[in-house]
């Protein structure tokens, strides 16, 4: 550990920032999945044919947005981690942290939404297939994910004031 | 342990005429993080915070330090 400055980027930007920027896109990410798992299960409830049809040709949308949104960063992410592995495993800024919470709320509310889904399913979801609650599952785990983190790394404005100590004459 | 803990991160970044992006920039963290810690939202790793004492030169309890109350209550023994 050095007080040295970051080594710079091709695109002028720190190590940690392009982890910051990987986590933000991989959340938007994980919202579209949500997007897309939750039209899977829906597929299976809803009778009429045509919706099916439009839903079943939508779900590609999502999953090429999620390509072009994370796929990019994330080469840089990896390009980085190539060159400079210390700095990544370093990697324990504020959104790593607020991520690593939305994960453990995930996980933790995936386990009661499963718990109160088996006596659910006992009474009124008898018949549906196994994959409609696989992809229930997965639609309810990541949005929990993904509205986790964003509330959890949103502004709230109170810590944005930064006093631009170097613009001041010295005394 | 639930003790606020509180920084002079800002006073020194005074003394040094630093901004937020510059502290950043030089322990290897975003402006983000700083502005966060300074604010007491978020708790840094023992990484950073020995990062940011190193920087200025100090030891670690001079910028970061618990609450005064959390700690006199929970020094108080059990019997």
């Amino acid at each position: 550990m050095n007080d040295r400055h970051e080594t710079p980027t091709a695109s002028n930007e720190s190590p940690a920032q392009i982890v910051d920027r990987l986590l933000q896109r991989t959340a938007i990410g994980v919202s579209l999945l949500t997007i897309s798992y939750a039209m899977a299960a829906a597929m299976y409830v809803i009778s009429d044919q045509e919706i099916v049809d439009l839903m079943d040709r939508l779900q590609l949308v999502p999953s090429i947005l999620v390509l072009l949104i994370v796929f990019p960063v994330f080469v840089k992410f990896a390009r980085l981690r190539y060159r400079l592995k210390s700095e990544c495993s370093e990697a324990d800024g504020y959104l790593v942290e607020m991520f690593r919470r939305a994960s453990a709320m995930a996980f933790s509310l995936t386990f009661v939404f499963l718990m109160i889904l088996e006596p659910v399913t006992e009474k009124y979801l008898v018949g549906l297939p196994a994959p409609f609650f696989i992809n229930a599952t997965l639609a309810f785990s990541l949005g929990v994910l993904s509205v986790g983190f964003f509330r959890l790394a949103r502004d709230d404005g109170d810590d944005e004031s930064d006093d631009d100590f170097d613009t001041e004459p010295a005394p | 342990m639930k003790g606020k803990l509180n920084n002079r991160i800002r006073v020194y970044r005074a003394e040094h005429r630093l901004s937020q992006a510059d502290l950043a920039e030089r322990i290897g963290v975003t402006r983000k993080t700083i502005s966060t810690i300074e604010v007491g939202r978020f708790v840094p790793s023992t990484v950073i915070a020995l990062k940011i004492a190193r920087y200025f030169g100090v030891p670690v309890e001079d910028i970061f330090a618990l609450n005064d109350d959390v700690d006199s209550s929970e020094s108080t023994p059990h019997t």
